[in-house]
């Protein structure tokens, strides 16, 4: 398959994104913890093993995270780790698709499968960043919905979260659900 | 239906909320809300309960035979909406090998197009197969929701034996019936072969008076032709399991098989009637008749798989005795493993049936399967062959094919020892 070979661009994508992991989290210790997650993801996206790929992302996106916990809480690091997640997201999902369409595919030239492939890069790459402002919605409505109720430092932040999902729950009702009736 | 990515997400985001609050870490609470803003965006995508597509199959038509290739088209129409996903999966019997293209394909479908799904089979092995039914999965961009349906377009082919064209040869046998045919009967007839002269009788064509013949004499003088009549063949194929040696797409039934194949084509092709017992799995058998009915009747028998039974050539024998006539040719098509073969020729010989043993040889069959010689055990496999073989000899003509040469080679012994008994 010619023009299916994408196979080093998705890998090209996990190292990309376990790079800037890696980098992001230097100089923790254990910084590097990242990049090996990456290179496992490699290894069986090269290898056609989804085993290797699911455990190899997430082992990236876990150490990142734990290494990561104590960031400030700032509009950049909120990028950062919204940004990460949905981008692990979207490597891993690439590498499976690729690996699912190297086994399906035998021939030099597969116009479905390439239509499929286009279509659907085309169709993640719109949800994911629907998903992306979705959440980043949420946690800014979250962090400036201060209701004038005093907290303690412990409960605040859950109460955010509750209220910035209860928040997402009605955009979600108003924009997706109501419309439907409305037919 | 939801997907493992969907509780997988749901799990993921519970998980960072309890994590969060333990260690109370902003980051860890905050990864809750992307895998939930997924979920709600992937309701987006959720299929429908029905799928509005037309699917139908075409196939090539005619006989399908061992070693044979077809294509399969398969047509997808999209009646309804736009599928974001579509999985599709032909299913094909294991019988059967994909050559070329695939039965298995993921595609964007957009409401009102037409899609064509091709591929190549090829089929080894003989047999009945089955293609279809056709599974369909229809999910969102996203795969945390998806459809399925099966949809029950089944296609059943039956893989026919290969046959060999066997055109020097000509398998006669040596009692004829008084049907026509092509075999020279000795005696005056409707043929095309001269065989005497004789005075013209009123009612006697023109175009039969021999003119040189009638100057000569000086009366009116007719040719007479010889009468050209057929015979019955019955061939009997020994697929007994302790015989049948060789791999599941080469063994000795399924060479056996082939042979009686080439051979019911061109006996009967000669006008002939041509009867088959099998000694397979079941007892098999068909009474002897003319023609392609004839033909397709042996070969839907020919085709049912046989992994080798347990009868063995003395139930032919019987079945020989008791339904058949009398004075046929007998084509027994063996690997001549067991002796007692040789008493069932004898016995048939007694009963006033020409007998002729086809062998395809086990040993070769081994060797091409297996790769290896091994010196001692062929030689006594060979030698306990070839003594079955000569013993055999004195009943009948036995044909000891090496399978690896087309049939017809081996069959030039007959051809010769045709013309040594002047027929």
């Amino acid at each position: 398959m010619k023009s299916l070979e994408k196979i080093p661009v998705s890998t090209v994508m996990v190292g990309i994104v376990a790079l800037f992991a890696a980098v992001f989290t230097y100089p923790m210790s254990a910084w590097y913890l990242p990049a090996l997650g990456g290179l496992v993801a490699i290894i069986g996206v090269f290898t056609g093993r989804r085993s290797l790929n699911n455990v190899g992302m997430l082992f990236t996106g876990l150490t990142f995270y734990v290494l990561n916990r104590t960031l400030p809480f700032n509009d950049i690091n909120i990028l950062v780790v919204l940004g990460m997640f949905f981008a692990l997201y979207s490597v891993w999902h690439t590498g499976n698709r690729e690996m699912l369409l190297d086994e399906m595919n035998s021939d030099e030239d597969n116009e479905i499968l390439e239509r499929y492939w286009n279509s659907s890069n085309r169709y993640l790459v719109g949800y994911m960043t629907m998903a992306f402002f979705l959440s980043f919605m949420g946690v800014y409505v979250a962090r400036y919905s201060y209701l004038g109720i005093e907290l303690d430092p412990i409960s605040a932040i859950p109460v955010a979260v509750i209220f910035g999902l209860l928040v997402l729950f009605t955009v979600y009702i108003v924009s997706e659900v109501l419309p439907r009736y409305a037919e | 239906m939801k997907t493992l990515s969907n509780f997988y997400l749901a799990g993921f985001s519970l998980v960072t909320v309890i994590m969060g609050l333990l260690t109370r870490s902003w980051v860890l609470l905050v990864l809750a809300l992307p895998p939930l803003s997924l979920l709600v965006v992937g309701l987006n995508g959720v299929p429908k309960g029905t799928l509005d597509i037309e699917i139908s199959r075409n196939l090539k038509e005619g006989d399908i035979h061992e070693g044979d290739n077809f294509k399969i088209k398969t047509t997808v129409k999209n009646t309804g909406e736009t599928i974001r996903y579509l999985e599709i999966l032909d299913e094909v019997s294991p019988r059967m090998n994909i050559i070329k293209g695939t039965n298995h394909i993921v595609t964007e479908l957009k409401a009102g197009e037409e899609m064509v799904i091709e591929y190549i089979l090829s089929c080894p092995v003989r047999g009945d197969a089955e293609i279809g039914p056709i599974h369909l999965r229809y999910k969102d961009p996203l795969a945390l929701y998806f459809t399925e349906w099966i949809e029950d377009k089944r296609a059943k082919v039956t893989i026919l034996p290969r046959i060999e064209e066997i055109s020097k040869v000509y398998i006669r046998p040596k009692y004829t019936r008084n049907w026509l045919g092509n075999i020279q009967s000795g005696s005056m007839g409707s043929g095309t072969e001269f065989f005497a002269l004789r005075e013209y009788l009123p009612g006697d064509t023109m175009k039969r008076i021999n003119w040189k013949a009638t100057a000569r004499h000086m009366y009116p003088v007719t040719n007479e032709f010889e009468g050209e009549n057929s015979g019955d063949v019955i061939i009997v194929v020994d697929a007994e399991r302790d015989s049948n040696l060789g791999t599941v797409e080469l063994n000795t039934n399924n060479v056996s098989v082939r042979a009686a194949a080439s051979l019911a084509s061109s006996i009967l092709a000669d006008r002939n009637r041509v009867g088959l017992v099998v000694l397979g799995d079941y007892l098999d058998w068909l009474y002897p008749a003319f023609g392609r009915e004839q033909f397709h009747r042996v070969m839907d028998v020919l085709a049912r798989p046989t992994e080798g039974g347990v009868w063995h050539i003395e139930e032919a024998k019987w079945v020989i005795n008791r339904f058949f006539p009398r004075k046929t040719m007998v084509i027994i098509i063996s690997p001549l493993i067991d002796s007692r073969i040789v008493e069932t020729v004898m016995d048939l010989w007694r009963g006033n049936h020409e007998v002729m043993v086809v062998s395809p040889s086990p040993v070769e069959l081994e060797k091409m399967a297996e790769g290896i010689e091994d010196g001692i055990s062929e030689s006594i496999l060979n030698l306990e062959r070839q003594n079955i073989i000569d013993r055999i000899w004195h009943y009948a003509v036995v044909v000891d094919w090496d399978p690896r040469e087309p049939l017809e080679v081996a069959l030039e012994v007959v051809r010769r020892y045709q013309m040594r008994r002047g027929t």
